[in-house]
């Protein structure tokens, strides 16, 4: 039974590397254009998460 | 023609016209185009000023003509065709160096782009030596595209074997 089971999470992992592998070899392939409008979105993905990471929260002021 | 190509062909005429000697996309810019899209905020293009071009105003005269033609200026960045573009000097032979052997791409519509060969971008990244450098180091001999008996010429040639050698281990995934 717990054989199966690590078969199946081998099996698993590979076909997710397979998926990975895939998508990432498709996004080489994209033209350069493509490619710098992804760039361009994952540094405002980065930069938001920094903010909401980094910035302090502002404190509330009760009124 | 895609806006990207819109940029490269004003960048293109800015050599024609005599604004600029010559020039290589680097940085992130020239990672992208060789491997899969990473988080960039501009395109860094390295460019050869005009010989006897004043060292304080060296990039004057860019932003002029570019002015001149309807760019508009944000902090360190020149909006060229839509696009965030910081031009970088050649000042170290090192990228000097990159900058004249760029390699040269046609994209659609006949425009030639001229990006920084993937050797000179791994020698530049290991003489830089910021841990995303590293990363993408990784990035560039994870797909291949480095002939490493180029890469190991330019480190010889830029006493960067020594550097390369004790940082190995970082550009391993």
């Amino acid at each position: 039974m717990k054989k199966e089971a690590s078969i199946n999470i081998e099996e698993l992992n590979e076909r997710i590397k397979s998926k990975k592998d895939a998508f990432r070899q498709h996004q080489r392939d994209l033209p350069f254009g493509e490619k710098m409008q992804i760039a361009f979105s994952l540094a405002e993905r980065d930069k938001t998460i920094r903010r909401a990471v980094l910035l302090p929260k502002k404190k509330r002021i009760s009124k | 023609m895609d806006n990207i190509e819109k940029t490269i062909a004003v960048i293109n005429r800015m050599t024609d016209d005599g604004v600029i000697e010559n020039y290589a996309l680097g940085g992130a810019t020239a990672v992208i185009f060789y491997t899969e899209p990473i988080a960039t905020q501009d395109l860094d293009i390295f460019v050869h000023i005009r010989a006897g071009a004043n060292p304080l105003m060296e990039f004057q005269p860019i932003f002029d003509y570019l002015k001149e033609r309807g760019c508009e200026i944000k902090g360190e960045h020149i909006y060229i065709e839509g696009y965030p573009v910081q031009f970088l000097p050649t000042a170290k032979k090192l990228i000097a160096e990159a900058v004249d052997e760029a390699n040269e791409f046609e994209l659609s519509d006949k425009i030639i782009v001229r990006v920084m060969s993937p050797e000179y971008l791994v020698a530049i990244m290991l003489d830089t030596g910021r841990l995303k450098d590293y990363l993408r180091i990784g990035v560039f001999l994870q797909h291949d595209t480095v002939n490493l008996e180029e890469l190991q010429r330019i480190l010889n040639e830029h006493d960067l074997a020594r550097k390369w050698q004790d940082n190995i281990n970082k550009f391993q995934i």
